[in-house]
């Protein structure tokens, strides 16, 4: 992944990094915590201990009451990538879906670094796997890349357990999350979404899928198994069958897009064969819509 | 229609070790059924698809797998079809009964001291007796009826049909049970009655005719295993081709198994042969043995079975020497030219035609002296021989062609060491009276008009041709009674002289000063006789009863017997440790050649597959 080609066509993706947020405008992510910023938010009446500074004179001497000025504290965005490293993502194949995933990974942290933002990775199965914690610092790219690197597939996929997995845990910081998967997850996604999107993620959802998974190039008799478990079916394999996947599947896609839709959440659809940066470039438009 | 499971039969139930195909189809099918495996990680996805298509109907699931039934059911038809059902069922009381009586050769076999013929019959009066009040016809398997296979037509008088019966004669010929089927068939106006046919049907042939025959009831006789016998024990010495003599042996088993025993062949009291023999069914064993000229004695050839060396199986007894010339058969297929086509001339030369071009050859002189060289050419001296040149010492060369006999005529069906050879000659030239001194006098035959025998210094010659091709002569019971004649010529002393058998020769000196004299036969006919050196030789004695012989002063009477079981034309004698006894009835009626059937079901079968082939039906998994 660290290679120059890739380094090279991040540096491309850097120009965007000036114009683009995530969900919301950077400088505008207010946190509920009362901090040090120049936006007032609210008065409270002065308590021995707070600090003499923050007291309003000019209403001290309206209402001859002591008075605290509060300000809001204004914290940096953070940025959560969360990729899908279940066996359905890998595959024998050189362009997997988990490769395609960590690309754009990575591509997306390089950008919100550049953007001096907060990012974080998780890739997850079943469960969070393994984690990379937030930071900002530029030098973070490097950490991104070897977390990137040392991802590979394996488990079942349960991105609802997964991200319960997430919210459940303590210190979580809310932020934006973008969910990288290919959503063939037997037990469903939506749950997952939702915790999210109460724990107050703006959560961005992309679907990557491969072109074998859009058009299956098998006919005749086989056996399809599940990648990630042991089931089998026997086929013969013929256009009609071909035909009722492909509805099959696009039925599929578009639930995901309308439920998406519903909790206005950016959606985008990938496929392996176009070229990451162009997805890429594609994500950060449906973020700006 | 209603099936009787219980009364089909199976004519080969070997055939249904096909069905061990069924469970290499079965492996074969699931081997197939190792299909290219894909991991997908849309696995839902083709989940959904599949529970889509699943068919809910439980016939169509069966029809997924309708490739391994077809197969299952073509093994299963084909296994069912060889093994040649066919359904058995008791005979209707309102039918007509055949009953046609095997008198073949094999027939002649002796088994308890009774021949098969003799015990056929008495199975046919016992069938009779049981089968009272029906309308029967009895009929043989070869001509024996007065010279037919059957006398009269359906009938019940019970007494008429027994007379029948007891006079069916022994025939030294083999069965022809379609011709006598068809004879049936002809008198039963062309419906089929109900036969039964009672003989122990060794040939091949007959079995398999029998077997496919409609409303057949099979009562078989004899034992299988008893049908090895000898049939021919012969010698030859014949210096001109081989200084030695030859003994020429031939075993036959007349039977549908194989048999094994012990073949002895003794020359005086030398044992010249000893062996264990096994011989498979309608097989022969033809061998010969070559012996020192002057060895003599009698030679005798016995079966043995097992270790049972006290039974006295003797085969056949040829005493040797005879001391006098040979036999020679000469089949001609224009019997009436021969004797005048035949040059009497010394010296002849043939220029053998051969695929090797032309070769001198000096022909076997048959005769002596006076009597000139009757040629003959040996087929066995090139097998490819087509055309003869003959020089009868004219200048003038002709060629004759040789015309070959079918392989089945060339060889006597009884006495097989008689082997016809066709050697046609065209030319026609009269007999030189001066032969008139040798005495050659015909021993006239209905059946077989041109026999010549002549003596010359001690030694006798017999030449008697007839029409191998056309002529049915050697196939009749008379032969080898002719032949019997022969050699009684030939050895006159031993001819009886006033109690023969059917065929002996009479012998008897009348008066030297007389020429002829003539015999008053049973049925009045009267034949003229030529004394030679006054004695009367006289050979037709076919029918029994009391002859008569006169001349000027003297009378003399002879009697011939009418025994059959004494007759000399059975091929084999009485073995005594035989044992033989009817088998259980086989009743096969009416013959539903249900194999046809299903061999069209399978065929539907395969068309099927075929057609789910080509259509691809039901392809979805």
């Amino acid at each position: 992944m660290k290679n120059e080609a890739f380094l090279r066509d991040l540096e491309k993706l850097s120009f965007i990094a000036k114009k683009i947020n995530f969900g919301t405008r950077i400088g505008d992510s207010i946190s509920k915590r009362r901090g040090n910023s120049l936006e007032f938010v609210d008065y409270k009446e002065y308590n021995p201990g707070d600090e003499l500074r923050s007291i309003d004179w000019n209403l001290y001497g309206r209402v001859n009451k002591l008075y605290l000025k509060v300000f809001s504290e204004e914290v940096d965005l953070n940025v959560s990538v969360f990729i899908d490293s279940s066996m359905s993502m890998g595959g024998k194949i050189k362009e997997t879906k988990l490769l395609y995933a960590k690309k754009l990974a990575a591509a997306i942290s390089y950008i919100a670094l550049k953007s001096l933002n907060s990012v974080s990775l998780f890739s997850f199965s079943n469960s969070i796997e393994n984690v990379l914690p937030p930071s900002r610092k530029q030098g973070h790219i490097e950490q991104v890349f070897d977390f990137l690197e040392n991802i590979s597939s394996g488990n079942k996929t349960n991105i609802n357990e997964s991200m319960k997995n997430f919210v459940m845990r303590k210190g979580t910081a809310t932020g934006v999350a973008i969910i990288i998967s290919d959503f063939f997850s037997a037990p469903g996604y939506k749950e997952g979404i939702k915790y999210l999107i109460h724990k107050g993620f703006v959560v961005n959802i992309i679907q990557v899928l491969s072109p074998e998974d859009k058009k299956p190039s098998m006919i005749g008799k086989v056996r399809i198994q599940d990648i990630e478990g042991i089931s089998a079916l026997s086929l013969n394999v013929n256009e009609i069958m071909l035909r009722k996947y492909s509805k099959k599947l696009n039925r599929y896609i578009d639930d995901l897009n309308s439920f998406c839709t519903m909790y206005n959440v950016p959606y985008l659809h990938a496929d392996t064969s176009m070229h990451f940066e162009e997805t890429v470039l594609k994500f950060f438009r449906v973020q700006n819509r | 229609m209603f099936i009787d499971l219980s009364r089909v039969r199976f004519e080969t139930p070997y055939a249904f070790f096909l069905l061990l195909l069924i469970p290499v189809i079965i492996a074969i099918h699931q081997f197939q059924r190792e299909r290219m495996l894909i991991k997908s990680s849309a696995y839902s996805i083709w989940e959904e698809v599949f529970n889509e298509i699943k068919p809910k109907n439980t016939l169509v699931q069966m029809l997924r797998n309708i490739l391994i039934y077809l197969h299952i059911f073509f093994v299963l038809f084909l296994s069912i079809a060889i093994a040649n059902p066919h359904y058995t069922s008791s005979i209707p009381s309102d039918k007509k009964i055949a009953i046609l009586i095997d008198n073949s050769a094999s027939m002649s076999t002796v088994e308890d001291g009774v021949t098969r013929l003799e015990r056929a019959k008495s199975a046919a009066i016992e069938l009779i007796k049981n089968g009272k009040n029906r309308s029967i016809l009895v009929s043989t398997t070869v001509d024996s009826i007065n010279g037919r296979r059957f006398d009269g037509l359906f009938t019940d008088d019970q007494e008429k049909i027994t007379r029948r019966i007891l006079s069916i004669t022994q025939s030294s010929s083999s069965e022809n049970i379609d011709k006598a089927l068809d004879n049936i068939r002809l008198v039963g106006k062309n419906s089929l009655p109900i036969i039964y046919y009672i003989g122990d049907g060794n040939r091949k042939s007959t079995a398999k005719t029998l077997r496919m025959t409609k409303n057949i009831v099979i009562i078989p006789i004899g034992n299988e295993k008893n049908n090895l016998g000898i049939i021919n024990l012969s010698s030859r010495f014949i210096p001109q081709i081989n200084k030695k003599r030859e003994i020429r042996v031939l075993v036959k088993n007349f039977g549908t198994v194989a048999v094994s025993n012990h073949l002895e062949l003794t020359l005086g009291k030398r044992n010249i042969f000893n062996r264990d023999i096994t011989l498979n069914a309608m097989k022969s064993l033809d061998f010969a043995l070559k012996l020192p000229a002057g060895e003599t004695g009698v030679l005798k050839a016995r079966l043995l079975n097992g270790d049972n060396y006290k039974n006295d199986n003797t085969a056949f007894h040829i005493i040797e020497p005879l001391n006098l010339a040979k036999v020679t058969v000469v089949a001609n297929t224009y019997p009436r030219n021969i004797l005048s086509s035949l040059r009497i001339q010394k010296d002849i030369a043939v220029d053998v035609l051969s695929e090797k071009g032309f070769k001198k050859q000096a022909l076997t002189g048959e005769l002596e002296d006076s009597i000139g060289v009757f040629y003959r050419v040996l087929p066995d001296y090139d097998p490819f021989l087509s055309t003869v040149f003959i020089n009868p010492g004219f200048g003038r060369t002709k060629a004759y062609r040789v015309k070959e006999l079918p392989a089945w005529r060339r060889q006597h069906p009884i006495v097989e060491n008689i082997s016809f050879s066709s050697f046609f000659v065209g030319n026609i030239y009269p007999v030189p009276s001066t032969l008139a001194k040798v005495n050659i006098s015909p021993i006239l035959s209905a059946e077989m008009p041109l026999i010549y025998s002549s003596e010359n210094k001690g030694k006798k010659t017999v030449i008697f041709t007839f029409d191998a091709e056309a002529a049915g002569l050697s196939m009749q019971p008379s032969f080898p009674i002719l032949l019997r004649r022969i050699i009684q010529w030939f050895n006159i002393n031993t001819v009886p002289e006033n109690n023969l058998n059917p065929g002996d020769i009479f012998h008897a000196y009348l008066d030297k000063n007389e020429d002829t004299a003539y015999v008053l036969s049973p049925d009045s006919k009267k034949n003229t006789i030529k004394l030679i050196n006054g004695n009367i030789i006289f050979a037709e004695t076919a029918k029994s009863g009391i002859y008569r012989v006169k001349s000027k002063d003297k009378e003399l009477l002879f009697s011939v017997k009418n025994d059959p079981a004494e007759s000399d034309i059975s091929p084999k004698l009485p073995r005594n440790n035989l044992v033989g006894k009817a088998k259980k009835w086989t009743v096969t009626e009416p013959f539903v050649e249900t194999w046809k059937l299903l061999s069209a079901c399978a065929f539907v079968l395969l068309m099927c597959e075929w057609w789910y082939q080509k259509k691809g039906i039901y392809a979805l998994y």
